[in-house]
C-alpha cells in the first residue's frame, strides 16, 4: 500500500514538474507561442496575466547558495530572496519575458527591483497594492483600481485585449484548481492521511509553476485515487507547518520519512500551502472586482495582516490557524521560520501565545537556504518525543 | 595641535528643555486626565490633536532612539528581547520599545527610568514590514485598542484621486474610531489649526537642512538631531541663528576650516553617538553635514517629478496656503495625505530602487559632499532598502563611499574601535590626514 | 632608512624590517596571543636580530590593524587597508584587487596605478569567507590542515553547503561525514563555498587584474582554484614571501 502511493504518477509528476521547472516553461513556450512572466508574491492575480495567454510561474530559489547575491543584496535579508536573486543572476529566469509583483514584502521587493535591472526582461510591472487586508473596508476598492491598470498594462504589453470571457475562463480554471487543492488538503483531515506534507507541497509547488489546465487534470485523477486508497504508512504525530515562504521539501522528506519518530504534516499554513488556494473568487459581473476582492480577502500574508481596533488580536490569519488546528486535530506545530524574515518573525510570538492557548506544542526552526539535517534532526525528534509523551500521558 | 569644537548653537539648550518636557509630559499625561497615543513617528500627529488640546503623543522611533543613547539600558532592553524569544535581527527599535512597554519601563532624557505609560491608544502609519505588527503586539497584550494606516499607494509622481482617496477615507474612519475609543468629541477646528502646524513644520524642516548646502556648513548632523523631532521649540530662533552662520561664513567647526563633507546615509548609531561624529569632528577637521535620513525623514521637499528623478527643493509652505484653504475635516485630511504622500522624502522610497538612488546621487551634488559613509544597519530595513544599489551607484561614478556595520540601537553590535578603523581608512582614501599630524 | 611594519592580526602578527624601501631584511609571523605588547615587543627584538640590525638603526615603526598605544614603540599607525593596498603593490606594481583573506576577516582593495587604494570592502560580522571557517571544518573533520586544500581538488562531486553561517555550515558537514561522503568531496565543497564568499565581497567593488590574494588563506591551493573559477581570471599569490607578511611590508612602507 505505502508503495503504491509513494509510485502514484500524479506526485511523481508534481515531483518532476517541480525539478524540471525551467524545461517546462520554455517547452510550454515553444509549444504555445504564449510568453511566460515570472511573478515574485502570490499577491499577484495571475488570472489576468493566464487570461493574456501568459504562463505565471513563480519565482523560487533553487536552493544552491551562491553568494554572488550578496553583491547587491543585503546580506541579513531573508535566504529565500537571496536565492531568488541568486538563481536569476546565474541566468536561470533568462527565458522569462517579464517579471512581475505586487507591495509585497520588502525583501521580495528588493528581489523585483533587482531582477529588473540586473536581468533583461522585455516587461516588468509593479503593482501598488494595499499593505492592509485586514479589517480594511476600503482595500478593495482601491485594489480594484490597481488591478484595473494591471489589466491594461497586459493588454498594452501583449498588444490584446483581454476580453470578458477570456478572464471568465481564467478564473474558473484558477478556482477550479483552488477548489481540488482544497479537496485534497480535506482528506488529510481523518487519521492516516493518504498524503504526506512532502506530497502536499510538491502539489502546491507545482501549481505555482506551470499550466493550471494541466495541474487540474492531474489533480483530478490524483483526488479520484486517494478517495480509493488507504495509507498504511505510520502516521505518528500529526504536525502542522507554519511559514512564510517555503518550499524546502528536504524537510519535510527529514521529518516525514528518516528521522526515527514517525510523523505527518497534515496542514502547511504558508504561501507555497494553503494561504495560495484557500478561498474561491466570488461571482460578480465586475470581474477585477471580484479579482480584487479575492486577493484582499485571502488569508494573509503576514505582512499583511493586522489590527486590534478593541484591543484584542484581530489577525486573520491567527483565526484560521486555530480553527485548521482544531479540525485537523493537530499534535504538534512547527514555526518554519526564513531567517531575517521580519513579518513572520513578529507573528511568531502571537502565534507562540495562541497555540500556548490552545495546549498544542510548538517548535520554531530558522532557516536558511540548506538544511543542516544533523541539527534539525535532532531538535525535531526531540519535539516529537516530547509531543509523543504528551499525548501518552 | 588644532583644537576643533562644534560652534555652539545659542537655542540648544532650549530646544534641550523642551524635548525634556516632552518626555516628562507624555510621563504624567493620563495622571493630569490628558490623552496619550502612540505610533510610528510617522504617524501624522495632527490628527488625534482633535481630539482636545491635552493630547500627547509617543513616537516609537524618536523615543527608542531616546533610550538606545543610555547604552546600559539599551543593551539591558534588546537582552530582555533575547530573553523572551524575539528574533534578534527584527527592528531594533521595536525591540527596544517592546521591552519598554511589556517591562512597564520608560526612561526620560535625563536618564531617569519610570513607568511605561500605558497609552489610551495606539494609532499609526504603515509602510515598513513592521510598523503596525509592533504596535498590534503591545496593544494585544495589553488590551488596548490599535488601529494602523495603510499608505502605501507609490510613489507621490504617480498620485491619483484614487490613491489619495484611499488614505483619506481611512482617515476619516479613524478619527471616529478615535471618538469611540476615547469617548471624547473631535474638533475640526483644532484639526485644521494641527494640520496647518504639521505642514509648516515639514516645510520649516526641509529649508532648515538646506542651509547645510552652503560651504561651510552652517550646522553639523548630530546637532540636528537635537531639533528634528520636537514640533513646538524656538524654531525662528534657531533658523535666524543659521541664517546668519550662513551670511557670515561660520560654519559647524569652529578652529578649523572645513576639511572635508561627509554625508550619511541611515539614521545614526544612537548609542555611540559622539564616539562617531566627533571622532571624525575633532581628529579630522571633517564636517559630517548630514544623511539622507535627517534630510528627508522630516522634511517636505518637491520630490519625484514625472521622470523619477528627486528634486531637493523645498516646498514652500506659502504654496501650501495657497494650495489648501481649509475649511472642514475632509479638506484637513486630504491636504495632510496629499502632502505626505508626495512630499515626504523618504516615503519615496519604498517604491522604487531607481528614486532612492537618484535622490541619493543628487544629494551629494546638491550638498558638496566630498564622500558618503554608508551605514549597514542590521536594526532597520525599512530604510536600508536599496542601500547596496546606490552604493554601487556611487562607486561607479567614483564617488568616494565606503560602508560600515552595526545596529543603530544596539550597542552590543557597535564596534566602536572597528568604527573608527572605518573613518580612518575613509580619511585616508579621501586623503584627509589627521589635524595633529599636520601640527 | 631602516623601517618596522607591524601587522598585528587576531590569529597571527607579522612582521617586516625593510631597508630603504626595497630591501626586505628580517621577517616573522608568530601566533598574537593575549598580550600585544610583549608579543609586539618580543618579535621586534628577534626580527631585528634576525635581519642584523640594531635597535637605535630603525628610523620608523609603523603599526597596522591595531591602534598605535598599544605598542609603545611604535612611531605610528596606519590603517590595515593602507598597508595592504601599499604592501601588494610593493609585490607587483600592475596589482589592481587585493583580497586579503585573513583568519577572521576578508579585505578586496582596489589599487590605482600609483599604489594608493581607492575603494575597499570589508566581510562584516560573520566569520563565513574567513580562515576561522576553514579552521572550523578541519576541527570538525579532524584532518591536518595543511592538506586539506589539495585534498579538495582532489574532489569530484559539488554539494552545496551554507555559505553564510560558520556554524550551520559546521553542521552540515557533520552530517556529511556520518553519511559517509568522501573527504574530498566535503573538502571541495567547503572550498567552493568558502570561494564564493571571499569572491562576493570583491566582487563588491569590482574585479580588475591583476587580481592578487594575501594572507594566511592565500596559502590555500584549493582556496585559490575555486576562487579563479569564480571570478574568472588569474588569482596571483606572492611567491618571494610568504602571503600573510605583505600588509605588514605595506605598514613599513607608511611612513
Amino acid at each position: 500500500m505505502l508503495k503504491l502511493i509513494e509510485n502514484l504518477s500524479e506526485l511523481k509528476r508534481f515531483s518532476e514538474w517541480v525539478d524540471t521547472r525551467h524545461d517546462y516553461a520554455q517547452r510550454w513556450k515553444k509549444e504555445t507561442g504564449g510568453k511566460v512572466v515570472g511573478y515574485i508574491c502570490t499577491y499577484v492575480p495571475e488570472e489576468i496575466l493566464y487570461a493574456a495567454n501568459i504562463l505565471p510561474v513563480r519565482i523560487l530559489g533553487s536552493k544552491v547558495p551562491d553568494s554572488s547575491s550578496r553583491v547587491y543584496h543585503h546580506d541579513m535579508w531573508c535566504p529565500f530572496s537571496h536565492d531568488c536573486l541568486s538563481t536569476a543572476l546565474r541566468g536561470d529566469f533568462d527565458y522569462l519575458d517579464g517579471i512581475v509583483t505586487t507591495l509585497s514584502c520588502l525583501h521580495m521587493r528588493q528581489v523585483f527591483w533587482l531582477m529588473r535591472d540586473k536581468c533583461e526582461f522585455d516587461w516588468s510591472y509593479f503593482i501598488p497594492f494595499p499593505h492592509g487586508t485586514t479589517n480594511n473596508p476600503y482595500a478593495e476598492e482601491y485594489a480594484a483600481s490597481e488591478l484595473e491598470n494591471f489589466k491594461v498594462a497586459v493588454e498594452e504589453w501583449t498588444g490584446s485585449k483581454i476580453t470578458k470571457s477570456d478572464l471568465e475562463a481564467s478564473i474558473e480554471i484558477y478556482n477550479k484548481n483552488r477548489k481540488l487543492m482544497k479537496k485534497i488538503y480535506e482528506l488529510r483531515k481523518g487519521d492516516n492521511p493518504p498524503i504526506t506534507g512532502l506530497h502536499s507541497m510538491e502539489m502546491v509547488l507545482a501549481s505555482q509553476l506551470v499550466d493550471k489546465k494541466a495541474h487540474n487534470e492531474v489533480l483530478e485523477s490524483l483526488l479520484e485515487k486517494l478517495e480509493n486508497v488507504e495509507s498504511d504508512r505510520e502516521q505518528g504525530s500529526r504536525l502542522m507547518l507554519i511559514g512564510s515562504e517555503n518550499d524546502d521539501r528536504d524537510f519535510m522528506r527529514l521529518v516525514e520519512y528518516e528521522i526515527n519518530y514517525p510523523a505527518t504534516f497534515v496542514f502547511e499554513e504558508h504561501c507555497t500551502g494553503a494561504r495560495y488556494f484557500w478561498s474561491q473568487i466570488s461571482q460578480n459581473n465586475n470581474l477585477v472586482e471580484a479579482l480584487a476582492k479575492y486577493y484582499v480577502d485571502r488569508i494573509p500574508c503576514p505582512s499583511k495582516d493586522w489590527g486590534a481596533a478593541e484591543g484584542k488580536d484581530e489577525r486573520r490569519r491567527f483565526s484560521f490557524i486555530k480553527e485548521i488546528a482544531k479540525e485537523y486535530r493537530v499534535d504538534g506545530t512547527i514555526l518554519m521560520q526564513q531567517k531575517f524574515c521580519n513579518p513572520h518573525e513578529l507573528d511568531i510570538p502571537g502565534l507562540r501565545d495562541l497555540f500556548k492557548e490552545l495546549n498544542i506544542p510548538t517548535y520554531t526552526l530558522e532557516f536558511d537556504q540548506t538544511t543542516p539535517v544533523g541539527q534539525f534532526s535532532t531538535r525535531v525528534e526531540a519535539f516529537l518525543e516530547s509531543i509523543g509523551e504528551e499525548i501518552l500521558f | 595641535m588644532t583644537e576643533v569644537k562644534i560652534r555652539p548653537i545659542k537655542v540648544w539648550d532650549e530646544f534641550k528643555k523642551v524635548r525634556a518636557k516632552y518626555y516628562k509630559d507624555i510621563s504624567e499625561a493620563k495622571e493630569k486626565g490628558g490623552l496619550l497615543w502612540s505610533g510610528s513617528g510617522w504617524s501624522l500627529a495632527n490628527i488625534p490633536s482633535g481630539l482636545g488640546d491635552d493630547v500627547y503623543f509617543l513616537y516609537g522611533e524618536p523615543y527608542a532612539a531616546t533610550l538606545a543613547w543610555f547604552k546600559d539600558y539599551a543593551a539591558e532592553s534588546q537582552e530582555y528581547m533575547d530573553q523572551i524569544g524575539v528574533a534578534r535581527d527584527a527592528c531594533s527599535y521595536l525591540r527596544v520599545y517592546w521591552s519598554s512597554a511589556l517591562r512597564g519601563t520608560f526612561i526620560l532624557t535625563d536618564g531617569t527610568v519610570v513607568k511605561y505609560p500605558e497609552p489610551n491608544f495606539y494609532w499609526t502609519v504603515h509602510i515598513c514590514d513592521s510598523h503596525a505588527k509592533w504596535y498590534q503586539h503591545i496593544a494585544v497584550r495589553r488590551g488596548v485598542p490599535m488601529k494602523a494606516l495603510d499608505v502605501c499607494v507609490g510613489p507621490g509622481n504617480q498620485l491619483n484621486e484614487k490613491k489619495i482617496r484611499y488614505v483619506v477615507n481611512q482617515l476619516h474612519d479613524s478619527i471616529k474610531w478615535m471618538e469611540k475609543v476615547t469617548g471624547r468629541e473631535y474638533s475640526d477646528e483644532l484639526l485644521i489649526k494641527r494640520t496647518y502646524q504639521a505642514l509648516e513644520y515639514m516645510c520649516r524642516w526641509s529649508r532648515i537642512v538646506n542651509y547645510n548646502k552652503s560651504v561651510p556648513a552652517p550646522i553639523e548632523e548630530k546637532s540636528l538631531f537635537s531639533f528634528y523631532t520636537v514640533f513646538e521649540g524656538p524654531w525662528d530662533k534657531l533658523e535666524k541663528e543659521i541664517q546668519e552662520r550662513v551670511k557670515k561664513g561660520l560654519g559647524a567647526l569652529e578652529g578649523v576650516e572645513e576639511r572635508g563633507r561627509i554625508l550619511g546615509d541611515m539614521q545614526p548609531p544612537w548609542p555611540v553617538l559622539t564616539e562617531f561624529y566627533r571622532y571624525m569632528e575633532y581628529k579630522y577637521g571633517v564636517n559630517p553635514i548630514g544623511s539622507l535620513y535627517i534630510y528627508a525623514i522630516a522634511g517636505a521637499w518637491k520630490a519625484l517629478d514625472e521622470k523619477g528623478n528627486f528634486v531637493w527643493e523645498p516646498v514652500k509652505f506659502e504654496e501650501l496656503l495657497e494650495k489648501y484653504e481649509l475649511t472642514n475635516r475632509d479638506e484637513a485630511l486630504r491636504a495632510t495625505a496629499e502632502t505626505f504622500l508626495r512630499h515626504h522624502g523618504m516615503w519615496q522610497t519604498f517604491y522604487d530602487s531607481s528614486f532612492k538612488r537618484k535622490a541619493v546621487l543628487s544629494m551629494t551634488e546638491e550638498w558638496k559632499a566630498d564622500g558618503m559613509l554608508l551605514f549597514m544597519n542590521r536594526g532597520c530595513e525599512g530604510l536600508a532598502i536599496s542601500q547596496l544599489d546606490y552604493y554601487h551607484a556611487l562607486r561607479e561614478k567614483g564617488f568616494p563611499v565606503a560602508t560600515w556595520e552595526g545596529n543603530f540601537a544596539d550597542p552590543r553590535d557597535l564596534d566602536i574601535p572597528k568604527i573608527h578603523h572605518t573613518i580612518d581608512t575613509f580619511m585616508a582614501r579621501l586623503g584627509i590626514n589627521p589635524l595633529d599630524s599636520e601640527s | 632608512m631602516i623601517s618596522v611594519g607591524i601587522d598585528v592580526g587576531s590569529k597571527y602578527t607579522k612582521v617586516i624590517v625593510i631597508k630603504d624601501d626595497k630591501e626586505i631584511l628580517g621577517k616573522s609571523i608568530d601566533e598574537t596571543g593575549f598580550d600585544v605588547k610583549a608579543k609586539t615587543t618580543e618579535m621586534f627584538k628577534s626580527t631585528l636580530k634576525q635581519a642584523g640590525i640594531n635597535e637605535k638603526e630603525v628610523g620608523n615603526v609603523t603599526v597596522t590593524a591595531i591602534r598605535k598605544e598599544l605598542v609603545p614603540f611604535a612611531n605610528r599607525e596606519v590603517p590595515k587597508v593602507v598597508a595592504i593596498a601599499k604592501g601588494a603593490y610593493f609585490i607587483s606594481p600592475n596589482v589592481r584587487t587585493v583580497i586579503d583573506a585573513g583568519a577572521e576577516e576578508v579585505v578586496a582593495v582596489k589599487v590605482a596605478e600609483d599604489g594608493k587604494f581607492t575603494d575597499y570592502a570589508v566581510s562584516e560580522k560573520c566569520a563565513a569567507g574567513s580562515g576561522a571557517f576553514i579552521d572550523a571544518m578541519v576541527n570538525a573533520l579532524g584532518e591536518p590542515y595543511e592538506k586539506f586544500g589539495e585534498l579538495a581538488l582532489e574532489g569530484t562531486q559539488d554539494i552545496p553547503i551554507n555559505d553564510q553561517c560558520v556554524i550551520f555550515a559546521e553542521s552540515e558537514v557533520v552530517g556529511l561525514v556520518s553519511s559517509n561522503v568522501p573527504l574530498s568531496n566535503i573538502s571541495r565543497a567547503i572550498h567552493v563555498a568558502l570561494a564564493d564568499r571571499i569572491s562576493s565581497i570583491a566582487k563588491k567593488i569590482g574585479i580588475e587584474e591583476e587580481v592578487m590574494i594575501i594572507g594566511g588563506l592565500a596559502n590555500d591551493v584549493g582556496l585559490i582554484t575555486f576562487m579563479e573559477k569564480n571570478l574568472n581570471v588569474k588569482v596571483n599569490v606572492p611567491s618571494e614571501i610568504k602571503p600573510q607578511l605583505v600588509t605588514a611590508i605595506g605598514a613599513a612602507l607608511s611612513y
